[in-house]
């Protein structure tokens, strides 16, 4: 018997992988159906549902799934969802769909055979239902009004392009999962699905797990971060992000690597589970932090460290909006619906002289003098939204 | 390192870290055959 957080949504982890002779048997279906190309936000969603990560969806969002998760965090039948988790396609493919029709999602990079999906309703998103998801999804306290937000958004803010360049129609529907891609072999050993890291920490005879997010090589804070989740939970699950990457960032590989060395020289190793997870970034920033904690839910976590920015982008959000967040979400009574994950908020943290070693605003009573900061953008940011509460003394 | 960085002053880097981080990310760059700007994406600033 698990002692774990159970997964999202109160259904156990609902897997949409086939495997064996079902497997087989969609594969050479799919190959009679019609081909859609997929882009990498779907690609990487299909497989969280392959493996129970987004427990528990099992398809595509239907407009009121869409509305709802836009207005009130909540898809149609009340359980809670941070982030629109739909799927695009043109006019003319739509035009050539009807509900009802069995379509192939394909990957245009590798023409691998992602998903079959049953298509139960096809909806137009206008330009202005685009924009106001974009309003809801991603309008932080960094832009507090429409105005100001549409000022910077369309060009500086990477998921408000991404949800402006969907195409004019999206499809609703379960889907069965028929690959996971490069994962499993290029990242093995990493790469887990939320059914093998719920094992390895019952093996570990774990209750309490902190969940580490990471795309970015692990300095100071993240270990300083870790090891305040190893104080108060029974071990911490470093999980990066090792979905599409970028130009200019650091593979995945070299970040792990990263990790091995610092878990290796500075941590108590059975304190920690290292993972990766088949996702991009969607830029949502305090929304993203839920969608986080969410799927953490699914992979054994019971908690989700938030720091300072987290999943920022430029300077969209407040400093510690994605913290504050999680005491604005609804939070359905019906068993299963609410989100059980609880974020370990972990304030503004740095490396200090006069502490000789790494603190937080809440720990550190010296001056800013004293302090060495990650970067100057997230002092800049960081005196802007976060100084009345704490004032930094010597600025 | 850390005390190198600190005391030479400037920008820190982002990745700023353990020696042994620094060392994997050292050997990272110079093994770089494709240069590329280094720096994750330019919007995104979080964990
Ligand atoms: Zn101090």
């Amino acid at each position: 018997m698990s002692n774990l957080i159970p997964p999202h949504g109160g259904k156990g982890l609902t897997c949409c992988l086939l495997e064996g002779a079902e497997l087989e048997a969609e594969k050479k279906k799919a190959a009679g159906l019609k081909q859609i190309p997929i882009t990498p936000r779907a690609k990487g969603d299909l497989i969280m549902m392959g493996i129970g990560g987004f427990s528990p969806l099992t398809g595509f969002m239907t407009k009121a799934d869409w509305k709802g998760v836009c207005d009130n965090y909540l898809i149609a039948d009340g359980t809670f969802w941070p982030i629109p988790v739909t799927f695009d396609v043109s006019r003319a493919d739509a035009d050539a769909i009807k509900e009802g029709d069995e379509i192939a999602l394909v990957d245009p990079q590798t023409n691998v055979v992602m998903a079959t999906m049953k298509v139960t309703e096809k909806y137009e998103m206008s330009e202005d239902e685009k924009k106001y998801e974009c309003e809801k999804v991603f309008m932080g306290e960094g832009t507090p009004s429409a105005d100001e937000f549409w000022k910077i958004a369309k060009d500086d803010h990477p998921g408000v392009q991404m949800v402006m360049n969907q195409k004019e129609f999206n499809l609703a529907g379960p889907v069965k999962v028929l690959s996971e891609a490069e994962y499993p072999e290029k990242y093995k050993g990493i790469y887990q699905r939320p059914e093998e890291s719920r094992k390895i920490f019952d093996d570990r005879g774990w209750k309490e797990v902190a969940a580490l997010q990471l795309r970015n090589p692990m300095h100071r804070s993240h270990e300083y971060l870790a090891k305040i989740a190893v104080e108060v939970c029974d071990g911490v699950f470093i999980h990066s992000l090792v979905g599409n990457l970028k130009p200019g960032d650091i593979p995945a590989d070299v970040r792990v690597k990263c990790i091995d060395v610092l878990v290796k020289n500075y941590f108590v190793e059975d304190k920690v589970v290292q993972g990766g997870y088949p996702l991009d970034m969607r830029y949502a920033g305090p929304r993203e932090g839920l969608l986080h904690a969410t799927f953490r839910q699914n992979y054994g976590c019971s908690r989700m460290i938030i720091g300072r920015d987290h999943a920022g982008v430029g300077d969209f959000y407040g400093m510690f909006e994605a913290q504050t967040i999680f005491d604005k979400i609804p939070a359905p009574e019906e068993p299963g619906k609410a989100l059980l994950c609880t974020p370990l908020k972990i304030d503004w943290t740095f490396y200090c002289h006069k502490c000789d070693g790494m603190a937080s605003l809440r720990t550190c009573p010296h001056g800013k003098e004293d302090r060495v900061l990650l970067d100057r953008k997230s002092t800049r940011l960081s005196l802007r939204h976060h100084a009345p509460e704490a004032p930094l003394r010597g600025r | 390192m850390l005390r190198k960085l600190l005391s030479e002053g400037g920008d820190l880097p982002d990745h700023f870290g353990r020696d042994e981080v620094v060392v994997v990310l050292r050997d990272y760059y110079e093994n770089l055959t494709d240069k590329v700007e280094i720096k994750t994406h330019k919007a995104a600033t979080g964990s």
